[in-house]
């Protein structure tokens, strides 16, 4: 019963996150100078009644309190407005481009999970043998590495030389066996990005925990090392590996601009970063709401599995 | 005494901790014998090697930076310190069980306490979930823990100090072991909570005829428990006494010191008695005797050499005011001095030995 009562609260505390974080991005685009009627118009030529119709229908006559009010109206029935630089509506836009973001992030994100996790683990166990300074070593070259050299270097290898896989673009109406095809290099790019903080992370977590007394007292028990591992310490290391996790796939659902644009996927990030460049407010503060939205609800379900993990966090 | 092996034999054991500092020397020799059915007290200050010396028989000193350097640890004739892994873990938590000092710390925190009392038994017999868990709860029983079903299912945190520590002894007897190594196990709890504690021990310790090392630093606190005490000081062993005659006369002028600061709760002192300065660092001990520096006692010889364990009253003491016996008879008595000396020496007076002796087996 507390815990749904918590996530109801949670759910309403979305409310004002929302509306501060939309009313900062639009505060921010409406106070940047430049005339958006213009903007709107491009590089046209335009009679003062054209632009005056414009300011009409875009209500940019009306006092910036009152346009909020308007947007925020329309956003609370799905209608995201109109894109200057697209024509077309932001909400159709999102709708067509978010699920080429989510496989492109879910993927990116198992890959850092199933490779980050056990390599951490390992590195930990190990600590200061050749496994733990080579998978040291591995993962801060991972960090250091920019995503996007990363990307080419995989298109060079992987498309140019061998010819294993697509160099660009997403199937997105095509099999399943075509959109992994195309998703293999992307996601990969973009795992080992993050991979490299998952690995160190869990390496730490699960070093503090190894460290602790329970873990004597289940050698003292008779427990052996493997289980040791698996059934007393990983559970306890899983907490802020679980915080971190959770960020990530957050920020890897707001869109990856630069594993996005060397793969030329038109995902949100891409979307996010044309729309910033044109000045495209709509679409910029349609995203935003977006990205805030599922970074407050990322961050709920991460605090409620925490209390699965950990019995001594309850939220009553 | 028979000729059989002891149940424990602790022999020459030295531990070593490589540090950046440099090899702390945390144990250096140190040899002593548990009885069946016996309990044997190791007392110390904190850093005496006492809790070293205690991982050490379960061979649960992390490598590295800790190195068992030398010795050995015999436990029914076998040695432990060269079981492989599997082997170990037949001994651990089945033939001797351990418990901790702190057992808030000791506990696994995403665990029920009925999960982690159920282990060993899960581990070492050939028994079912269920049955496992039944002796849980019966074990939980045993050392007092009220309603033992419900409580079984509830997490190491919703348990007070002195709980946690009953699951901790439930823990380390499940499996009935014929060794309970306790370190430090009331050092954490209310001094009321200690009591019981204690008395559970000691209880336990003869329903189930088991062998016990208790590690302290308070010797109040083996009077309650132990036959036999050995008296730790920078990682070696000082003095080997049965219990009472360590309070009444302490052989080595560091048990005097120790017993001689046990406050006693009748008689008001405007100030405890403490033994003068502070235990040597392990890194680069003092020469000879450790305890010389600390000494009132100290002669010529002290900083020369190490004192050989000698024979002395029912217990082994390693001090130069007891110098090996000579092969004429008789000899070696004639030297030892009155441990009234010891006292004079050691600076206590009449009313320190009153309250030593008033204070004891409080």
């Amino acid at each position: 019963m507390g815990l749904a009562r918590y996530v109801l609260r949670r759910l309403l505390l979305l409310v004002p996150v929302v509306i501060g974080a939309t009313l900062l991005i639009f505060l921010m685009l409406h106070l940047a100078p430049g005339d958006p009627a213009r903007l709107i118009l491009g590089q046209r030529r335009a009679s003062e009644e054209t632009i005056r119709n414009i300011r009409q229908i875009f209500h940019l006559n009306e006092p910036l309190w009152k346009q909020y009010l308007l947007w925020l109206w329309d956003a609370l029935h799905g209608d995201l407005g109109r894109s200057f630089t697209f024509r077309r509506p932001v909400t159709e836009m999102i709708v067509e481009r978010y699920p080429i973001t989510l496989q492109l992030a879910l993927s990116g994100w198992l890959i850092s999970m199933a490779v980050g996790i056990p390599a951490g683990i390992v590195s930990a166990v190990k600590q200061y043998t050749k496994v733990d300074y080579v998978t040291t070593i591995v993962a801060l070259s991972g960090v250091s590495m920019p995503v996007f050299w990363q990307g080419i270097m995989l298109i060079l290898l992987f498309s140019y030389f061998l010819g294993w896989f697509p160099s660009s673009g997403f199937a997105v109406d095509g099999t399943v066996f075509d959109r992994l095809h195309h998703l293999t290099l992307p996601a990969i790019a973009l795992g080992t990005s993050i991979t490299a903080l998952t690995v160190r992370l869990t390496r730490s977590a699960m070093l503090d925990v190894l460290n602790q007394d329970y873990i004597r007292t289940a050698r003292s028990k008779g427990v052996s090392e493997r289980e040791i591992i698996t059934g007393h310490a990983l559970q306890n290391a899983f907490l802020p590996i679980l915080t971190v996790l959770g960020m990530q796939l957050g920020l890897l659902l707001a869109g990856s601009v630069l594993t996005e644009t060397v793969f030329g996927i038109g995902g949100l990030g891409r979307l996010l970063i044309r729309a910033v460049h044109k000045f495209d407010y709509p679409t910029v503060q349609g995203l935003t709401l977006v990205i805030v939205t599922v970074m407050v609800f990322m961050n709920l379900l991460v605090d409620v599995l925490y209390t699965f993990i950990n019995p001594k966090i309850r939220y009553d | 005494m028979t000729d059989d092996p002891p149940l424990l034999d602790v022999e020459d054991l030295t531990v070593h901790f490589h540090t950046e500092q440099g090899t702390v020397r945390a144990v250096d020799g140190v040899s002593f014998r548990v009885g069946e059915r016996e309990a044997f007290g190791l007392v110390g200050e904190s850093g005496a090697g006492k809790s070293v010396t205690a991982m050490s028989i379960l061979k649960l000193i992390q490598t590295p930076p800790g190195e068992i350097v030398d010795g050995s640890v015999r436990f029914r004739g076998e040695d432990v310190l060269s079981m492989s892994g599997p082997e170990l873990q037949r001994v651990r938590g089945n033939e001797i069980g351990m418990i901790f000092q702190d057992p808030e710390q000791s506990l696994n925190p995403v665990h029920t306490v009925g999960r982690q009392v159920a282990e060993p038994v899960r581990i070492h017999r050939d028994v079912s979930d269920e049955e496992a868990w039944d002796r849980a709860v019966e074990m939980l029983e045993l050392v007092g823990i009220p309603d033992p079903g419900e409580r079984a299912t509830e997490y190491p945190h919703q348990f007070s100090g002195g709980m946690q520590q009953r699951a901790m002894i439930a823990m380390a007897l499940a499996n009935n072991p014929s060794l309970l190594i306790a370190d430090e196990p009331t050092t954490s709890l209310d001094v009321t909570i200690e009591a019981t504690i204690l008395d559970l021990i000691d209880r336990l310790q003869e329903d189930h005829d088991m062998s016990v090392v208790l590690i302290t630093h308070d010797l109040s606190v083996i009077s309650e428990v132990c036959d036999r005490v050995g008296v730790m000081y920078a990682g070696r062993m000082a003095e080997v006494a049965p219990v009472e005659r360590i309070y009444d006369a302490p052989r080595h002028p560091y048990t005097y010191g120790l017993v001689n600061s046990i406050p006693s709760a009748r008689e008001k002192t405007d100030s405890l008695a403490s033994i003068e300065g502070q235990m040597p660092s392990g890194i680069d001990p003092p020469s000879g005797c450790r305890f010389h520096p600390r000494c009132p006692a100290a002669m010529a010889d002290c900083d020369r050499h190490h004192p050989e364990e000698v024979e002395r009253d029912g217990g082994r003491v390693a001090c130069h005011l007891y110098p090996e016996p000579r092969d004429e008879p008789g000899s070696a008595a004639e030297v030892d001095p009155d441990p009234e000396l010891i006292g004079r020496l050691t600076g206590g007076d009449d009313r320190a030995a009153d309250r030593r002796r008033g204070g004891a087996g409080e």
